[in-house]
C-alpha cells in the first residue's frame, strides 16, 4: 500500500530519484519534509514565494491559473509526479494556483535543499533536466494545438453556407407564405385556351393588311429601344391604368396580336391572359416574339 | 512614409475595423433586403428586367434573394459565421455588378432595385459603389476576429474538428 510506504520508496518511485542508490535515498528523505494535504486545500498560489520543490506521492492536485475573470485548469497530476519546478530555478513567483484534489501525500524539498542535491548527485540534475524538458515539449505542443484550433476556428465552413441558405429559405417561404402581396413562387402556365399562337409570316400577312393591333407588352424602356412598326406599348405591369387609357377605345372584336417574351419573363402571356379576361376574344401571341419578327427582316422602330 | 505605410496596414488588418465595417454592411443589407421583401413581386419586375433569372425561376429568386440579404446581414450583425455570410454577400455585390455592367452596355437603362423597388436607374457610380462595397467585405472576410459568436460554441451540433 503507498499509504504506509516508506520515504525512500516514496522517494524512489520518483523519476528524479529513481536512479540513486539506497543510501543517498535515504540520506535524501532524511533531509526531506512530508505532508498528508487533506482534499480541496491550496498548496500555494499565484504570486506565493517560489521556496520549494513538491513530489505527490499519493493523491492528485490540479494547477489552475486565473484569466479574463475565472479559473482556467492548466493540468491535473498525480503519484509521481511533480511541481513548483520552473520557480525554484528562477528564483520567481508562482505562476499557478495549486489545490489538492483529494487526500494527497507531498514530499517536500526546500529551495536551499533541492539546490543541493542538483549540485551533489548529477543523476539528479540529469533526470531533472530530462524531465524539464518534457514539460517544456508538452507545451510547445500545446501552444501549436491552440494556434491551429484559432486557425481552424476562423476557417470557413460549408455547414455555414448550408446554414445561411436553409435559414433564408425558411424564412422566405414562410414571410411569402403570410404576406399580402405574396407571390406564388412558380409561375403558372397560362391556360391552352388563352390565346393562340401566330407564327411571323402570319402576323407579318395582318400587318400589311393594317386591321390588326399590334400589342408590345414589354416594359416601356424596352420598348422604346426597339418595337414593331405601329405596335401600341401596353406593359404588363401597368395593365389596368393602360386599359383604361388605351384599350377602353378599342372594340372587343378587334384583332390583336401580343408580343413581347424575355429571358426572364412572359409579358405576352400575361396581357393576352388580362385581355381574354376583358373579354378580347381575337386575342394573339406572336410565337417567339420580336426576336423571330425582327430574324424575318420584318419592319421595326426605330 | 514607411511609418505611415505601416500604419495604414495596421489599420486595414484591423479586428477592430472588422468590427466596424460588419455593422455598416450589415446595416446596408438589413436596409436593402427590407426595402424588397415586402413587395417581391415589384421586385420581380425588377429582376426581370435584368433578364438574367430564368422565367421559371423568377418569382422564387424574388422571394428568396431578399431573404439571403437579411439573413447575411443579420449574421454579420450578430457575428456569426461571418466569413461564411460575408462571401455570399460579396458574391451578391459581384453578380449585381455584372448583371449592372451587362445592360449598360446593352443600353438598357432598366431599374437599379438596390434598394427601392422603382425609380433609381442603374449607372457606372452604382457598380462602382458595389465594388467599393465588395472590397468592405474583404476586409471583413479576412480580418474578422472579435466580438463574435463562434458557432462551435454556442451552437455544439456545428463544432468543428480542432
Amino acid at each position: 500500500m503507498v499509504m504506509t510506504d516508506s520515504k525512500e520508496s516514496c522517494l524512489a518511485k520518483n523519476p528524479l530519484f529513481r536512479e540513486l542508490p539506497k543510501e543517498k535515498l535515504t540520506e535524501i528523505a532524511g533531509e526531506a519534509q512530508y505532508e498528508v494535504v487533506p482534499p480541496s486545500t491550496i498548496i500555494f498560489q499565484e504570486g506565493d514565494p517560489g521556496d520549494s520543490f513538491y513530489m505527490i506521492n499519493f493523491g492528485r492536485v490540479r494547477l489552475s491559473k486565473k484569466g479574463r475573470g475565472r479559473e482556467i485548469s492548466v493540468a491535473e497530476l498525480g503519484p509521481g509526479d511533480f511541481f513548483g519546478q520552473l520557480e525554484i530555478l528562477t528564483d520567481e513567483l508562482r505562476w499557478v494556483n495549486v489545490k489538492t484534489l483529494e487526500e494527497t501525500r507531498l514530499t517536500i524539498l526546500p529551495k536551499k535543499q533541492f539546490d543541493g542535491i542538483l549540485k551533489e548527485y548529477p543523476d539528479v540534475s540529469f533526470a531533472f533536466a530530462k524531465q524539464m524538458s518534457k514539460y517544456f515539449a508538452r507545451n510547445i505542443q500545446v501552444i501549436k494545438t491552440k494556434s491551429e484550433h484559432r486557425f481552424q476556428v476562423s476557417k470557413t465552413s460549408w455547414i455555414d453556407f448550408l446554414v445561411i441558405f436553409i435559414l433564408s429559405l425558411l424564412c422566405g417561404i414562410v414571410f411569402n407564405h403570410s404576406n399580402p402581396n405574396g407571390l406564388t413562387l412558380i409561375p403558372r402556365l397560362p391556360a391552352e385556351d388563352t390565346a393562340a399562337y401566330v407564327t411571323p409570316s402570319q402576323a407579318e400577312a395582318r400587318h400589311a393588311e393594317a386591321d390588326t393591333l399590334f400589342l408590345d407588352a414589354r416594359p416601356s424602356i424596352l420598348y422604346e429601344q426597339m418595337h414593331i412598326e405601329g405596335a401600341v406599348n401596353i406593359p404588363s405591369a401597368i395593365f389596368d391604368i393602360m386599359h383604361m387609357v388605351e384599350l377602353g377605345k378599342i372594340a372587343k372584336e378587334q384583332t390583336i396580336i401580343v408580343y413581347g417574351r424575355t429571358f426572364s419573363s412572359h409579358y405576352d402571356e400575361q396581357v393576352a391572359r388580362k385581355l381574354s379576361l376583358r373579354g378580347y376574344e381575337n386575342t394573339m401571341i406572336l410565337k417567339d416574339g420580336l426576336s423571330a419578327w425582327r430574324k424575318e427582316g420584318y419592319p421595326v422602330k426605330p | 512614409m514607411k511609418s505611415l505605410l505601416l500604419f495604414f496596414k495596421r489599420i486595414i488588418m484591423s479586428e477592430y475595423l472588422s468590427v466596424v465595417l460588419r455593422f455598416y454592411m450589415g446595416t446596408l443589407f438589413l436596409y436593402a433586403s427590407m426595402t424588397k421583401f415586402p413587395f417581391p413581386a415589384e421586385f420581380a419586375e425588377t429582376l426581370a428586367a435584368y433578364q438574367i433569372v430564368p422565367y421559371w425561376a423568377l418569382n422564387f429568386v424574388a422571394v428568396y434573394l431578399p431573404a439571403v440579404e437579411m439573413t447575411c446581414a443579420l449574421f454579420l450583425i450578430i457575428g456569426l459565421s461571418t466569413r461564411a455570410a460575408s462571401t455570399i454577400i460579396i458574391l451578391l455585390l459581384i453578380s449585381f455588378s455584372i448583371g449592372q455592367t451587362v445592360n449598360l452596355i446593352r443600353g438598357i437603362p432598366i431599374d437599379c432595385g438596390c434598394f427601392r423597388n422603382a425609380g433609381d436607374q442603374i449607372t457606372w457610380w452604382n457598380i462602382l459603389k458595389a465594388l467599393g462595397w465588395v472590397l468592405l467585405t474583404l476586409q471583413i472576410f479576412f480580418f474578422d476576429g472579435i466580438f463574435r459568436l463562434k458557432p462551435d460554441r454556442y451552437i455544439p451540433r456545428l463544432a468543428r474538428k480542432c
